[in-house]
This record gives structure tokens, C-alpha cells and sequence, in this order.
């Protein structure tokens, strides 16, 4: 069966910039995707060609199978949600709403019925009168989603919508519109910077860089497999390492990193002595001893102990160790500060092998 | 992000469009330019040029503009620095009053002038016992600086008032005095904008055609020429000629305007502190600038005030008598000229309103080849003086293909051109609001170029619209330098009777019709800005 959004070899360039380089894409039926990176990888550009607002130099999308290059932008029956919301300021929350059905020529029972339903489902009803300036940020999200919702797109996509939200109720909303993605079964694109959104609210996340696709997976994968140094780094916090190979056999490798000799057992490495590598540690699979004799973990370093921030519900500490390289180490439900000389600790089976330049290593 | 690159799905509808706007603009834009440019052979220009005549007026002309231009711009500083930054008594009354020369016809300070200081003027002959009167470049400068100052105080207020008071605060938290703030931010900062209003105000007054055949006198300037060409000697080479040597130095400000003042602007890199109270000047500066406040609100009401007195005293100089003899005048010809400034003012203002709203959507915002020159032509109006306009009108539409002389229709469409920059300014500048997500929304939704600007484009450009109308039908009721060159019998408009009273020294008749054209230019204005606020009663938060 074909993908229900397929996209192949996506370009656009504006002038001597590149946005998007070669981009395939499939995203199937009800799946929510998102498209992560920082500003200027080109996730909104890709988001825009979908909708049709920006044509590309090169590529292809279909829908459902049908080409769509060529159909335009208000014929494409893919719904958007924007940035800014885009609510028309001069119309009531109804007729908002009712926009798209009224340019589908719907009848006047049907237009009032569907409304009423998708303004219900989100908690919006007797809203109806209101304009879009006496609304908070969160109820004209939820228009700017009933708007798009209410005509059962074959896809919708989404700009950043949750970012001119306030932080607690950005987590809200993305929970909710997770819910509303599965009860509508719709397929979805989402575009967002924030790689914590993303990993809360996708079935599979496409981490894009300078306009080219870095890493397609479930967020699962993503997070625990990164296959680059930029991956690694934009998801999450990273302990990125280089490592030098000083022996390898089956079923185990030793690295040295950081002035330390680490022995890792693992089946299926493929590595040759004196081969430079990239592994990371993430903060939270550290840590943090008093004392150097323990059993809790496999591996012990010494360290010291530079700085901290406390978050109350974690820690962060920057810890150095012996050659000057900083680790950060995450402690959960904190209970003392600590300073000075420390351990840390952690296990093997932690240590990811990110890929260096162009190798990979997963 | 390039332009070029956005995707714009150009219909057949949008390009029909386009072309109909590109056509207006062609023939009644650049087709009298160009005709008042060609129309004269070398033979003439040399001729014109040569005149110890034009050399004096060429001189003259570039005098004032430099004398009148500059000291209305300091007025209006003085003036918007005032408004802005004390807190005198009678500021809202000042703010009021001053106003009142951007609704009225151009010459009315110029006819308070003969009133005042004329052959019967009320202080030379009555109060002084002058003999004679005082004409010549001296009124004239006083004159255009009170009449142009309310401009330069306009764009001055918008300059002022889009300065961060926080930078001022940080500026004196970090130890400057008042002088000191005023000398190294506030002025730096409003710099651009004041030299904006310097040039903007050179181009009014190097056009200005009302003033000086008033009270210049023997003193010729560029426009009275021309105009004199015409009506002296009927010589429309000549004119076209001297039409051609105005329009360079006025061109040139506009370039210099457009191009090297433009986004010299500071008022973008903050704007924020809004609501935040600016430091005000020192109790000195603020009692000077009180005294000078309200000094120059007198002369407005003195200028005002001197218009009503004339219209209701029986012979102004000579018999001080109450009475409405002097609206005898809106019986017959002359009264019905008032019909016809308002007839024409009307479909001039919206003709430019409706012009603007399809240009700036489907000129400025629309991507295709041309599209620089259309935009060019669509602002190019604001640097043509009104005689050059009427001029250029005149020798383009009196022959065929198309023959206009004689009609409303010449006029119309004359005023009509000649506004459409401010509005073109004003619906572009509404559309950069409006932002592109809007649009893009509509589209999405399923709305066709069309129906996208039947639906969001229109309906959110209404008060750029309805401003556009406004200026446009005033500017139009109250213009006597194109519409001069245009009328013919029978379409004589109130502005050119007023002015052909006071030819014939028919002093009270012509002050009575001013006082009418004015009040119903007020008239308008005002039914105009309800009508505003009502369809906007609902969407106060629709500015963000």
C-alpha cells in the first residue's frame, strides 16, 4: 500500500540558499509526524510546499496517491494550523469556523451541525459569538484547530502551533491534541524546534539540519539511537565523547576516553584498533558516588565537581574529569548538594556509538 | 526570504485585473508626463529657459521652497515636541486647532493674509494706516509657514511618538541631564523623520500654486508662471516648458525621499515601552513652549476668525456692517460650482480609494514582471505638482484617441490620479499588517485568489480605505491648481471661483464661498469618520 502523504526528492532553494535538499518523506495513514530542527532546516518550507503556498524548484508530493504539485493551494483539501493562528479578526468564532464549509457550498443545517460539533469537541461551545481578540491564546488555538478540523481534511498541518502558548499550558495542549489526532484518525505534520514536544506527541519525528533530512524514526529511536553528532546534541542533553579504540575482540571493545580505559561488553561491534569514534552518555544514566567502592555500577570514573543547577525536581552538575573534559550528570529528586571529588558511575549497555562524520555507528 | 520565489498562483482573473490597472496607470499616469515633457521642441526650451523672466521665477520658486519648507518643518518640531513631551495646559485645544489648515483649501491663510495686511486690511489700513499693502516674498513665506507646518507637525507627532521612552529613561539612568537626552537621543532619533517631513514639505511648497497667486503678486514662482502662460497667452508650450523645469527639482526630492531616507527610520528597531510616560522637558522649556503653542494657535484662530468676520460684514475695510449680502454669491453660477467640487471631490476620492485597495493588493502584493514600474507609477503622483498634472491633462486629452477636455470626466479622473498615492501608501502599509498567514488561511481553507480578497483583504482594509477616501475627497474639494487648467463652462468648480472673486477684488463674495466649501468639506469629513467608527464599533482589538 502506498504511503496516504509521500514525498520525493523535495528541493527548494530562495536565491543562494538552500531551504530543502532532496527530501523524501512517506508518512502513513493517521500517522502523526513531526518535522524537528532549529530555525532555518527547512521544516517549514517542506510544511508550505504541502499546503501549496511555496512551489518547489524540484520533487514531488502526492496525497493519497494523487499528484499535488500542480493542484493549487485552495484546492488541496490539506487543513493548516498557523503560527499566529491566521483567525480572521473580522469574523465571529462561528464564522470563523464556518469559512471553509461555506466556500464547500455546504447547506446552512449541515454548516451549523459540524460547527457545533467540532466547537464541542473542543470544549468551545457558546464561544460562538465571540471575535478572535477576546479570546485568551488558548481558546483561539483551539478555533485556529476547530477551523481546520471541521472539514475533515485528508491531512493536516501544523506551524508551531503551540509556541505563542505559555509553558504549563503548552504541555496541555499538546496532550489534548494528541487525543483529538488519534480520535479523528487524521494524518498529521507537525513543525516544531522543540524537541521535548516532539518527543511527547509523535509517532515518528524527522530531525531536519541546513534542509536536509538527518534522522527518520520513532521518537523511541531517536533519543536512543541518534545516528550523528547532530542528533545526539539537538535531542535532549548529550554527553557527545570522542573515543579512541584500544582493543577489540568478540564481545567486547575497550575505549580510551577522556584519560580513562573503559571496557565495554557488547555483541555485534565491528571496530579496529586505533579507530577514532563518537559515543555519548546521556546526563541522566550518570551517577554520582562519595566513595569509590560501590556495586551499583559497572563502570567508575573520578571527577570533580565544577557547578550545579538545581531544578528542584533534578540537578544538573558539570563534572570534570581528569584530562578536563566536562560530563553532565543528572540526579533525580535531589537530596544533599554535592562538591568536590566525586565517582561517577554508570553502565555499558549507556554508552551510545554515535556515527563520526560520515560513518555510521547505531 | 526572496519573493520571487513565494509561490503566487496568478490567474487569469488576478492578470485581468492587473492589466486594467496597469492601463489607468499608463494613460493617465506616465502618457502626461511624458506629454508635457516631449511637447515643447528644443527651440522652445531654449527659448523659455533663456527668459530673464523664468530665470527669476526658477530662482524665486527655489528661495521660498528652501525659506518656507524649512521654517515649517522647525514649527511643526516645536510644535509635535510640545504635544509630546510636556504636560502644558490646553494641549487637546492646541492639538484641536491646528489641524484645521489640512481641511481647508491651500489659500485660505493666503486670503486671511489680504484681509489682514491687503489693500484694505484690516491692520495695515485700519489699525496702522498703511497705505498700499504688503506683498511679496515676505507674506508669501509667512503664509506657506503656517499653512504647511501642520504636515511637517503630522509626520513629526508619528516620528516622536514611535521613540522608546525607555531608551530616553536608559539614556538618563545613565546620567544624562535633559538637554543632554534631548541633544544625543531624542533628536538623533527623530532626525530621519524630521528630514522626511522637510523634504515632503519642500515638494508641497515648490507646487504650492494657491498661496502665491494670491499674495505673491509681481513675485513670480514656477507655478504662477505656468499658469500665467496659459492664461495670459495662451501658450501650452511654454507652459509645458516651465511645467518640465518644475517638475525636476520635485522629482529629485521624491527620489531622494524614497530612496535615501527611506528605512533610515529607527522607530522599527523598538517600539515597545508603549503606555510608558515619556520624561518630560523642563518646567522652562515647557512654559517657552507653551508661549509658542499657543502664540501660534492664535494666528489659526486669527486666520479662521478673520475667514468668518469677512464672510459676515457687509464690505470688508470699508463698511463693518453685519450682514449675509456676501452669500448672495451661492446664487447662481458660482453657487453651483460648490455642487460640482463636491460632485467631483466625491468620485475623485473614491475612485482613488477603490484604485488604491485593488493596486496595493494585486500590484504590491502580487509577483510579476513589471511589478516594480506599476508600484513606481502608482506612488509617482505625490511627486507631480498640481499645475504640472492640470497641464498635462490638458495637452494630453484634447486631442484624440481620447478626448476628454470639456468634461467632468478630465477632472475626475485628474484628482483621481493625483490621490492615489496616499491611499496606495495607506492600503499597502494596512496589508503589511494584515501579515500573509491571514490569506494563506483563506486559501487553505479552500478560497480562491478572489474570493481571498473578497474575503479577508477587502473587508481588513476597510479603514485604509475609508482614510484613503477621506484624503482624497478632501485634497480634491479643496484643489485649484489642477483643476484650474481643466474646467470649462458650466463645470467650474467653488476653488477656481474663489479665486476669480478675489481677481476681480470681490473680497467678501469670495470669502463666503470659502466659509461654505469649508463647512461642507468638514461636513463630508465628519459623516465620513462616524461612518468609520460605526462599522468599526465591533472590532476595536482589530489592530494588534
Amino acid at each position: 500500500m502506498r504511503a496516504h502523504v509521500e514525498i520525493r526528492r523535495l528541493t527548494k532553494r530562495f536565491g543562494e540558499t538552500v531551504a530543502v535538499e532532496d527530501l523524501s518523506l512517506e508518512v502513513q495513514k493517521g500517522e502523526f509526524i513531526t518535522l524537528l530542527g532549529p530555525s532555518g532546516c527547512g521544516k517549514t518550507t517542506t510544511l508550505r510546499m504541502i499546503a501549496g503556498f511555496v512551489e518547489p524548484d524540484r520533487g514531488e508530493i502526492y496525497l493519497n496517491g494523487r499528484f499535488l504539485n500542480n493542484v493549487p493551494a485552495h484546492r488541496r483539501n490539506v487543513a493548516m494550523v498557523f503560527q499566529s493562528y491566521a483567525l480572521f479578526p473580522h469574523m465571529n468564532v462561528f464564522n470563523n469556523v464556518a469559512y471553509g464549509l461555506k466556500l464547500r457550498k455546504k447547506s446552512r443545517q449541515e454548516i451549523g451541525k459540524r460547527v457545533r460539533e467540532v466547537l464541542e469537541l473542543l470544549n468551545m461551545e457558546g464561544m460562538e459569538k465571540r471575535y478572535p481578540h477576546q479570546l485568551s491564546g488558548g481558546q483561539q488555538q483551539r478555533v485556529a484547530l476547530a477551523r481546520a478540523l471541521v472539514l475533515e481534511p485528508e491531512a493536516l498541518l501544523m506551524d508551531e502551533p503551540l509556541s505563542n502558548l505559555d509553558a504549563k499550558l503548552r504541555v496541555a495542549v499538546r496532550n489534548e491534541l494528541k487525543e483529538l489526532q488519534k480520535h479523528f484518525g487524521i494524518t498529521t505534520i507537525y513543525v516544531t524546534h522543540d524537541q521535548e514536544e516532539a518527543l511527547a506527541i509523535s509517532d515518528k519525528i524527522a530531525v531536519m539540519k541546513e534542509g536536509i533530512l538527518q534522522q527518520l524514526g520513532d521518537p523511541w529511536e531517536i533519543y536512543r539511537h541518534p545516528v550523528n553528532r547532530f542528533v545526539a546534541d539537538f535531542i535532549g542533553t548529550a554527553n557527545l565523547l570522542e573515543a579512541v579504540v584500544e582493543k577489540s575482540g568478540p564481545g567486547f571493545v575497550e575505549l580510551g576516553i577522556a584519560g580513562e580505559h573503559i571496557l565495554i561488553s557488547r555483541e555485534g561491534l565491528d571496530l579496529a584498533i586505533g579507530q577514532k569514534i563518537l559515543i555519548n552518555i546521556r546526563p541522566e544514566n550518570l551517577r554520582l558516588f562519595k566513595e569509590p567502592t560501590h556495586v551499583m555500577s559497572e563502570i567508575t570514573v573520578k571527577g570533580r565537581i565544577k557547578r550545579n543547577t538545581y531544578m528542584g525536581r533534578t540537578i544538573q552538575y558539570w563534572v570534570q574529569m581528569k584530562d578536563g573534559t566536562e560530563l553532565i550528570v543528572e540526579e533525580h529528586a535531589p537530596e544533599t548538594v554535592l562538591d568536590g571529588e566525586i565517582y561517577i558511575g554508570f553502565d555499558s549497555k549507556h554508552i551510545e556509538f554515535v556515527s563520526m562524520e560520515r560513518k555510521c555507528w547505531v | 526570504m526572496d519573493m520571487r520565489n513565494l509561490k503566487i498562483r496568478t490567474d487569469f482573473l488576478s492578470i485581468s485585473i492587473i492589466a486594467i490597472l496597469a492601463t489607468v496607470l499608463v494613460i493617465f499616469v506616465l502618457l502626461p508626463v511624458l506629454k508635457v515633457f516631449t511637447y515643447p521642441s528644443f527651440e522652445e526650451y531654449t527659448r523659455i529657459i533663456a527668459k530673464a523672466r523664468t530665470i527669476r521665477a526658477v530662482k524665486n520658486s527655489l528661495f521660498i521652497t528652501c525659506l518656507s519648507s524649512i521654517t515649517a518643518t522647525l514649527i511643526g518640531f516645536l510644535f509635535a515636541y510640545a504635544m509630546n513631551y510636556t504636560k502644558i495646559p490646553g494641549k487637546r485645544l492646541f492639538d484641536g486647532l491646528i489641524l484645521l489648515p489640512l481641511l481647508s483649501p491651500p489659500f485660505v491663510v493666503a486670503l486671511a493674509w489680504v484681509l489682514l495686511f491687503g489693500g484694505h486690511g484690516l491692520i495695515t489700513r485700519q489699525l496702522l494706516g498703511i497705505r498700499g499693502s504688503i506683498f511679496g516674498w515676505h507674506g508669501l513665506w509667512i503664509v506657506q509657514s503656517i499653512a504647511f507646518f501642520p504636515y511637517s507637525y503630522l509626520i513629526i507627532d508619528g516620528v516622536l511618538k514611535g521613540i522608546d521612552p525607555n531608551l530616553e529613561y536608559a539614556a538618563k539612568n545613565a546620567g544624562a541631564n535633559g538637554s543632554h537626552v534631548f541633544r544625543t537621543v531624542t533628536l538623533p532619533l527623530a532626525l530621519p523623520g524630521v528630514l522626511n517631513a522637510l523634504v515632503l514639505i519642500a515638494i508641497y511648497v515648490l507646487a504650492d500654486f494657491g498661496n502665491p497667486i494670491l499674495i505673491a503678486g509681481g513675485w513670480p514662482v514656477l507655478p504662477t508662471e505656468i499658469y500665467g502662460r496659459i492664461s495670459g497667452h495662451y501658450d501650452l508650450s511654454g507652459a509645458a516648458a516651465l511645467s518640465s523645469l518644475l517638475l525636476l527639482p520635485t522629482l529629485l526630492l521624491f527620489i531622494l525621499n524614497r530612496t535615501l531616507l527611506r528605512g533610515k527610520s529607527f522607530i522599527t528597531v523598538t517600539g515597545r515601552g508603549e503606555g510608558l510616560e515619556r520624561p518630560m522637558a523642563g518646567p522652562f522649556t515647557q512654559w517657552c513652549l507653551f508661549a509658542f503653542c499657543a502664540l501660534l494657535t492664535s494666528v489659526v484662530v486669527l486666520v479662521y476668525g478673520t475667514l468668518l468676520a469677512g464672510a459676515f460684514v457687509k464690505i470688508w475695510g470699508i463698511n463693518w456692517t453685519p450682514s449675509l449680502e456676501n452669500f448672495q454669491v451661492l446664487k447662481g453660477v458660482r453657487g453651483e460650482s460648490l455642487l460640482n467640487s463636491l460632485f467631483f471631490a466625491c468620485f475623485a476620492g473614491l475612485g482613488a480609494a477603490i484604485f488604491s485597495i485593488f493596486a496595493s493588493y494585486f500590484i504590491y502584493k502580487k509577483t510579476f514582471s513589471g511589478k516594480r514600474v506599476l508600484d513606481f507609477l502608482s506612488l509617482l503622483p505625490a511627486a507631480i505638482p498640481g499645475v504640472f498634472l492640470g497641464v498635462g491633462f490638458l495637452l494630453s486629452f484634447n486631442s484624440p484617441p481620447l478626448v476628454l477636455s470639456g468634461t467632468a470626466a478630465i477632472i475626475i479622473l485628474a484628482l483621481m490620479v493625483w490621490n492615489i498615492p496616499l491611499g496606495y501608501q495607506a492600503c499597502t502599509a494596512g496589508l503589511e499588517q494584515i501579515g500573509a498567514e491571514i490569506e494563506e488561511a483563506a486559501m487553505n481553507l479552500g478560497a480562491n485568489p478572489i474570493r481571498v480578497f473578497k474575503d479577508t483583504i477587502f473587508p481588513l482594509l476597510r479603514s485604509p480605505f475609508l482614510s484613503g477616501f477621506i484624503m482624497g475627497f478632501l485634497r480634491a474639494i479643496t484643489n485649484l491648481s489642477i483643476v484650474i487648467f481643466l474646467i470649462s463652462p458650466g463645470k467650474s468648480v467653488a476653488t477656481v471661483e474663489i479665486l476669480d472673486l478675489i481677481q476681480y477684488a470681490e473680497l467678501g463674495p469670495a470669502v463666503a464661498l470659502t466659509v461654505v466649501l469649508f463647512t461642507i468639506a468638514l461636513a463630508v469629513v465628519g459623516i465620513a469618520r462616524l461612518l468609520l467608527r460605526w462599522s468599526f464599533g465591533e472590532l476595536k482589538g482589530l489592530k494588534r
